[in-house]
């Protein structure tokens, strides 16, 4: 590892753990190992204060619908108040990926909902094609699917090298081949831990004129993301899972994509049109018209979750004072040892096998594996019964290339000896060596209770 | 898992899942999913039974499953006790049989149990109360199963 990346000294990761609550809990004397941070993370106190905050002290209405107490200590906490010197939360997200304006920070429920307000507002034209890699998340598959299954879009994908890594070749070649007219890819796979080469990606799709939407799921929360550097034109991703509050996502769209003109028909092409309206996306409205806000209020509909917007910047806050680079680095180091152990003790048995690349580094914090024996499930219910340690099995949302890569039904009743199932381990920065040491005592335990060593 | 499953479980391993397997056209297909009993907390396990009746005598048993070592454990001892016996019979079993044929004691094995015997009875009762019935063909089982899937919900 490069001695140039600082790393999370024994005593900064005291602190941080400190600051968790869950993490001083117990079970049967034990304390949790939480290993499933690619489906959510846990929630420091600095973010629990400020939903606390919110409720104790002004749970009103934001965004500057309401002009009295109340309302202007949520808006500035959202909108941000240079002459209180408050830094709203939009201001926060906006600088942690480094867009241009809050104008193209948008409030989404979680990733899913920001890539279906693109899916759904995007102006596509009979038989444009939209482009995705081959193990997406069903949050960036399913609302193409129903376009594609209405007529108003086809689908197609890329599919990865033998080594499992993005294909660029065969990506221009779809580029040059097909009428594509927008690229929407996860930057890194919830089920390998990849990461694909988003900045080259995006340079080939707009040599040819066509958009790039990214499912920043699980890109954003643990390393730096620029999206000016990147270029990219649209970005989803959640902040339940960077140690935010559930319930709060963001879709950061580039200005000149989000509209500007008061109805969605003087719109450019280009432009996506709001699919939710109501409250708090319109200036004005007659029995027969209404006249739209500028984005980003015109895609946030509805009293919002304002408790969570707040505590997003909080979250933000707390991940930029630890700092990406050591976040990305612990992540690095704990993947590498456990990748390292699990290969040495079951690299060989032929039943073993770590999904995606075997260098971890290319996995960020996520480490999947296949174990191809009698009764395979149950492993990660006996985790938790045995340590409190929680990890993932299942097909985490990629079913269409799993059941690709194992047959459809790979699921289904069979016969014991055929059984084979996923386990995820997902780290995040809280995590420790002891942790993934338990982790590694616990299933060696478990598979020789099952003689599968 | 407890030890006395541990050692049942390993034995298994050795000689073999007899009972796993499947039948053409049962006379009664009982499926955890469908039925909605829960022998198996992990999401996505599952069971299959199927059996072959014949004057009222369970003459052949099988199933199919996704699930962990204890629920087989269960599964094959349910199969092992139901064999050759009538159905009125059969439905009597009772847990500590299980646990007797386990030569040891298991909560975790004990509500499996329970839950195989509360699937095993809804079944029969189906079975009782439509009989003479036509035999399940190949068709109705994959249709069956098609239905489960999506009812699954596995994430
Ligand atoms: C790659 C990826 N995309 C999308 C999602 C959906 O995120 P959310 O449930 O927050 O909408 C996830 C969640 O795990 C994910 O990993």
């Amino acid at each position: 590892m490069s001695a140039t990346v600082p790393m999370i000294s024994k005593a900064m990761l005291d602190s941080i753990r400190e600051d968790f609550p869950a993490l001083k809990k117990k079970r049967n004397g034990l304390p949790p190992i939480y290993l499933d941070n690619a489906c959510t993370t846990l929630v420091p106190k600095q973010v629990i204060d400020a939903i606390n905050e919110y409720y104790t002290t002004y749970p009103a209405c934001g965004e500057g619908r309401s002009r009295y107490w109340f309302a202007e200590d949520v808006t500035c906490r959202i909108e941000g108040d240079s002459g209180k010197g408050i830094k709203g939360s939009r201001q926060i997200i906006r600088e942690f990926i480094n867009a241009r304006s809050e104008k193209e920070i948008i409030f989404t429920s979680n990733t899913t909902h920001a890539i279906n307000i693109v899916a759904l507002g995007f102006r596509f034209k009979p038989g444009d094609v939209v482009l995705l890699t081959d193990k997406e998340h069903n949050s960036n598959l399913v609302p193409w699917l129903r376009l594609q299954g209405k007529g108003l879009i086809k689908l197609d994908h890329v599919d990865s090298t033998q080594d499992d890594i993005f294909d660029l070749e065969n990506l221009k070649y779809k580029l040059a081949n097909r009428k594509v007219r927008l690229v929407s890819m996860a930057y890194s796979s919830n089920l390998t831990g990849y990461t694909i080469p988003a900045k080259d990606i995006i340079k080939i799709a707009h040599d040819y004129g066509i958009k790039v939407l990214l499912d920043g799921a699980q890109t954003v929360p643990h390393k730096t993301v620029d999206v000016q550097d990147l270029d990219v034109d649209f970005l989803a991703f959640s902040i339940h899972k960077m140690c935010g509050p559930k319930g709060v996502g963001i879709l950061y769209g580039k200005r000149e994509f989000l509209g500007q003109k008061l109805h969605e028909s003087d719109e450019t092409p280009d432009v996506i049109e709001p699919t939710i309206l109501g409250g708090g996306t319109v200036t004005e409205t007659t029995y027969d018209s209404y006249s739209l806000l500028n984005p980003p209020e015109r895609f946030e509909a509805g009293i919002q979750d304002y408790p969570g917007q707040i505590a997003a910047g909080s979250a933000i806050e707390y991940l930029q004072r630890i700092g990406m680079n050591r976040i990305n680095s612990q992540e690095n180091q704990l993947n590498h040892f456990l990748t390292e152990q699990l290969l040495n003790r079951y690299g060989e048995t032929g039943w073993f096998k770590i999904l995606g690349p075997h260098d971890s580094s290319q996995r960020g914090g996520i480490l999947t594996f296949e174990i191809k024996r009698p009764n395979a499930l149950g492993i990660a219910e006996e985790l938790s019964k045995k340590s409190n340690v929680m990890i993932r099995d299942g097909a985490f949302c990629v079913h269409s290339f799993l059941n690709k890569k194992f047959g459809q039904g790979w699921m289904r009743p069979g016969l014991p000896q055929e059984h084979r199932m996923l386990y995820r381990v997902s780290l995040y920065f809280y995590n420790t060596m002891d942790e993934c040491q338990i982790f590694l005592e616990t299933l060696n335990e478990i598979f020789e209770e099952r003689s599968y060593v | 898992m407890d030890e006395p499953v541990i050692k049942y479980y390993r034995r298994l391993l050795k000689e073999g899942f007899k009972n796993a397997g499947s039948l053409e056209s049962p006379s009664i297909f009982l499926d955890t999913a469908e039925e909605e009993v829960s022998i198996c907390s992990v999401i996505g396990n599952y069971i299959h039974i199927f059996l072959n009746v014949k004057n009222d005598i369970i003459e052949t048993i099988k199933y199919l499953c996704i699930c962990d070592p204890t629920s087989n454990v269960a599964v094959e001892i349910l199969c092992d006790l139901v064999k050759d016996k009538t159905l009125e019979a059969a439905a009597t079993t009772t847990e500590e049989s299980f646990l007797e044929e386990l030569e040891g004691k298991s909560e975790e094995l004990q509500k499996k149990a329970a839950g195989l015997m509360e699937l095993f009875c809804k079944g029969l009762a189906r079975y009782q109360s439509i009989v003479p019935q036509n035999n399940l063909s190949n068709n109705d089982i994959k249709e069956k199963e098609a239905r489960q899937a999506s009812v699954l919900g596995l994430i």
